[in-house]
């Protein structure tokens, strides 16, 4: 490599840092606004109020709490830092980190533009049934929300053998003056302006703490994107479905996507098993590289490594399972009727 | 709780927040100067702009309330006519559970230097501690935006997928000559590639096309494109080969192109990808003496306005 390659080498890493930085930071810092808010303002276990007493019935309302509140996987991760320091349970908290980024109305629609107009491919066995937008969103949200909600059973159970321990400092719920005190008045009052105060240093704090871990994250990210050639690794996948799902799981940690563009990525893996793009997307909101920089902020290592197991094993065995049905299901549900060879036809 | 307000601690408290600050607010002028400089452009597609710099206005926004906060706190303290220059030690539990008194005033609720975690009212789950390892991470990117990088684009090399693929050129024929240039886009013709039905159609147009030069022979090089979803980092490299007719005794001129912005006119021919299901776009140059490379190979004075696609 010549001078002017390590140069290239070198300028085209600061653009995938820094590209993964700038992509992520609006949403950090929207994230870092609400957590100051949701600090200064929400009175400790208001929403516990509102959550049904059945713990799996508030997992799975935590599951789909992405639908009517949006948030990337960078973003949420302050608010839900907050969120458990006023008591929301760690289960719940979990379920929405998880399946939030997946179960939101943009991500959802960006995999259907994604995966619209998506082509069958002729392989060496016949054609490649590649899945369609309607399926690959479908089994996207699917698979997301079984993840999500089985790791946050599992979570449930862990956090009944260990409690707190399992959090960082700042996620344990805070001895702040609960709903019941500050309606019986014995909070203090604070000004408009302390509020503001409180409201920027808590954001600005937050703001730090996570995008140190951000920029970190980015950095891992950029440098192992590097080392990669993601194509090459998708066609080395092409031929074995075990093989192909666990490279494109490994390529969704490496990579460090946004859900929104993620579906852009994996559509254009064009050779690649549907099953092994289903877990590429299910994966990579849930578990990257930067994301693990950011959960060691709200998490201590045995929970992460609890989230992390469950959720890997989880989509590898469930993708698998997809590969083995679609392979045998889809040639007879989708098979055009004269051709099943033909080699163009649109995905189901 | 024990705690001790000592001056150590006030000065850390200090520190820390004027590093915060004064980092914050870097971030956030930087952000908002990468959205007036145009350089946007290079990291994030277009309907990102706009809450990045909401974003960065929003910091900067931040970064002000608390400097003032911090400024109306050192004042207060000084007013007040006190410091927190005691220790706790003597009572092992938070301010709301003493019933005695204190002996001296916290005038306002959370604007004063405690170099620790809270754990009393006042708690906003902050770590105070002073750890400048933190601020040295956040103002990488600082640095880079005054070392103005990055500044262009992913490299053609970086994108080239097609570099090593051999291509059988047997059976190659010139259609149709002349004829005036098909308009399609880069993204488009590689999609036609897909399509046996495209692949048919668009198979001897004559089409030009616009991308970065990346070498590969006197012979061959190959057009690259990047199409972004979101991201740079996400970013897919759209190549396409670009051919001399092998029956022509021209060359390219590599170094005269070598990581151009270019702009390429010849025909269109879909080779198979060896190996794989899929084709590979390629414009074949019929170059001759009287028409030489450079008639179909144009160097762009400047980079297209968005060198991605989006």
């Amino acid at each position: 490599m010549d001078n002017a390659d390590a140069i290239r080498t070198v300028e085209n890493f600061l653009l995938a840092f820094t590209s993964i930085l700038y992509e992520a930071l609006p949403y950090i810092i929207l994230g870092a606004v609400i957590a100051g808010i949701l600090e200064e303002l929400l009175p400790q276990r208001f929403i516990t109020r509102f959550l049904p007493r059945s713990r799996t019935l508030s997992i799975l309302i935590g599951a789909l709490l992405g639908l009517v509140f949006p948030m990337c996987e960078c973003g949420i991760i302050p608010v839900m830092r907050r969120l458990l320091r006023k008591g929301l349970p760690l289960s719940c908290c979990v379920a929405y980190l998880l399946a939030g980024p997946i179960i939101n109305v943009i991500v959802l629609l960006s995999t259907f533009v994604a995966f619209s107009g998506m082509k069958n491919v002729p392989d060496a066995a016949g054609v490649s049934y590649q899945m369609g937008s309607w399926w690959m969103t479908g089994m996207r949200a699917g698979l997301g929300f079984v993840v999500s909600v089985v790791t946050a059973h599992i979570v449930e159970w862990q956090y009944r053998k260990h409690g707190t321990r399992l959090l960082k400092p700042l996620a344990i719920p805070s001895e702040l003056p609960s709903l019941e005190e500050k309606e019986n008045g014995r909070e203090e009052k604070r000004s408009a302006w302390q509020r503001l105060s409180n409201i920027s240093d808590t954001a600005l704090h937050d703001f730090i703490d996570i995008t140190v871990f951000l920029i970190l994250g980015a950095l891992l990210a950029a440098v192992t994107g590097m080392l990669l050639n993601e194509k090459q690794l998708a066609e080395l996948s092409s031929s074995h479905a075990a093989l192909s799902i666990g490279l494109m799981m490994l390529l969704a940690i490496v990579l460090c996507l946004c859900s929104e563009a993620d579906a852009f990525v994996a559509a254009s893996f064009s050779t690649v098993r549907p099953a092994a793009k289903l877990a590429f997307l299910v994966l990579g909101p849930m578990l990257d590289l930067k994301l693990y920089m950011m959960y060691t902020r709200v998490f201590r290592p045995r929970l992460i490594y609890t989230i992390f197991l469950s959720v890997i094993v989880q989509v590898f065995v469930l993708t698998y399972i997809t590969h083995i049905l679609w392979e045998q299901y889809a040639p007879l549900l989708f098979a055009p009727p004269a051709a099943a060879s033909q080699s163009s036809s649109t995905a189901p | 709780m024990p705690h001790d307000h000592s001056h150590d601690d006030r000065n850390a408290y200090y520190l820390n927040q004027l590093f915060t600050i004064a980092v914050c607010g870097a971030l956030g002028g930087v952000t908002v100067m990468l959205w007036y400089s145009d350089k946007l452009r290079f990291l994030v597609v277009e309907r990102f702009w706009l809450p990045t710099l909401i974003g960065g206005i929003t910091l900067l926004a931040l970064v002000l309330i608390r400097a003032i906060a911090v400024w109306r706190s050192v004042d207060e303290s000084l007013h007040a006519g006190h410091t927190h220059d005691h220790d706790h030690d003597h009572c092992d539990h938070s301010h709301e559970q003493c019933d005695h008194d204190h002996a001296h005033d916290h005038v306002h609720v959370h604007d004063h230097p405690h170099g620790h975690s809270h754990g009393s009212g006042a708690d906003h789950g902050h770590e105070h501690g002073w750890a400048p390892w933190r601020y040295v991470v956040l103002l990488v990117p600082v640095v880079l935006y005054f070392l103005n990088l990055p500044n262009e684009g992913f490299s053609a090399a970086y994108g080239d997928r097609l570099k090593d693929v051999q291509l059988d050129v047997t059976g190659l024929r010139q259609d149709k000559g002349d004829s005036p240039a098909f308009d399609i886009g880069f993204a488009e013709l590689q999609q036609a590639s897909v399509s046996p039905e495209q692949r048919d159609f668009y198979e001897g147009k004559v089409v030009s096309l616009i991308g970065k030069y990346s070498d590969v022979s006197d012979k061959r090089f190959t057009l690259v494109r990047f199409k972004m979803a979101c991201c740079a980092r996400d970013a897919v490299p759209l190549n396409a080969v670009i051919m001399v007719d092998p029956k022509s005794d021209q060359n390219v001129d590599r170094d005269k192109y070598r990581d151009k912005w270019v702009e390429v006119r010849g025909q269109v021919h879909f080779f198979p990808k060896p190996g794989s299901s899929e084709y590979i776009t390629a414009l074949i140059l019929y170059a001759t003496k009287d028409k030489p490379i450079d008639k179909f190979v144009a160097i762009l004075p400047r980079p297209p306005t968005n060198e991605f696609l989006n």
